[in-house]
């Protein structure tokens, strides 16, 4: 009798141990699962933050939506932008923010103005490939944009690259199922 | 009220050193600068155009100036006559 109530003490002691090894490992894989995922959705903000540090802008990066500036950019380029200090001058491509609007707009200077007093400066805008100027685009009644409105300048560009983002925010299912196959493959992963 | 200045200009250029293996395109335009006792500077694109490729960089064209050359009036006296 008792050799028999050992032997179950000791049986019920494992599969306790089993049962608690089980449920610790599944505890520790979720949460690095977790951690993974933190770890990159940060890792991408700290890049774009680091991108507007470095550039000065606002937006570092943006993505050609129309073809107003073609045949030098096209819909789908992506265009990447620095702000300095310097003068803006005629034949600059600058991207700028209308009040009322919240898509920036990358066109080029064709006239500048410079208060002696103030120092601020009236600056005109058109698109290469757009028949008028864009006071249309600007907010109403405005007929110059300042400083302010200005974001930075187009310094480079990369083509075809920014389709992704226009299907992206033209079809959203493409990006939910794009976010969920990624997110899956994180979980799936085995390190 | 406004003075507006027209011009008929001859251009010719031979851009064909600007164009290296990165070269994407050519944006070329000509701009009045000049001063005012208000306005230290003042530039005004007069005429643009795009140069696609070496090929057609070496050019020669008679035209008129695609923007009107008119100076800045202050906003308020623009808006008034807009309203």
């Amino acid at each position: 009798m008792g050799d028999r109530k050992e032997a179950i003490a000791i049986t019920m002691g494992w599969i306790g141990e089993s049962v608690d090894s089980i449920k610790s490992l599944q505890i520790r894989q979720v949460l690095t699962q977790a951690v993974s995922l933190g770890m990159i959705v940060t890792s991408a903000l700290i890049i774009w933050k680091a991108l507007m540090c470095i550039t000065g802008s606002e937006s570092p990066v943006v993505v050609v939506l129309s073809g107003s500036m073609e045949p030098g950019f096209k819909r789908g380029d992506i265009l990447f932008l620095h702000m300095s200090k310097d003068p803006i001058r005629a034949g600059e491509i600058v991207v700028f923010n209308v009040d009322g609007r919240e898509i920036p707009i990358v066109h080029r200077v064709i006239k500048v103005h410079e208060r002696e007093d103030t120092g601020e400066v009236d600056v005109l805008t058109k698109g290469d490939n757009n028949y008028g100027d864009d006071r249309l685009l600007y907010a109403h009644g405005q007929l110059w944009l300042q400083r302010h409105h200005i974001m930075g300048r187009a310094v480079g560009f990369l083509p075809y690259v920014g389709w992704v983002t226009i299907i992206m925010t033209e079809k959203p299912i493409i990006k939910y199922i794009l976010i969920g196959a990624l997110g899956l493959l994180v979980i799936t992963s085995k390190d | 009220m406004f003075r507006s200045v027209s011009m008929t200009m001859n251009i010719s250029a031979n851009l064909q050193s600007l164009f290296t293996w990165n070269t994407k395109q050519v944006f070329v335009f000509l701009a009045a600068e000049y001063e005012t006792p208000k306005k230290p500077l003042n530039q005004i694109s007069l005429w643009d155009g795009i140069i696609p490729s070496k090929d057609h960089a070496k050019f020669w064209i008679h035209t008129s100036n695609k923007y009107r050359f008119i100076d800045q009036v202050q906003n308020s006296s623009r808006m008034q006559l807009l309203a």
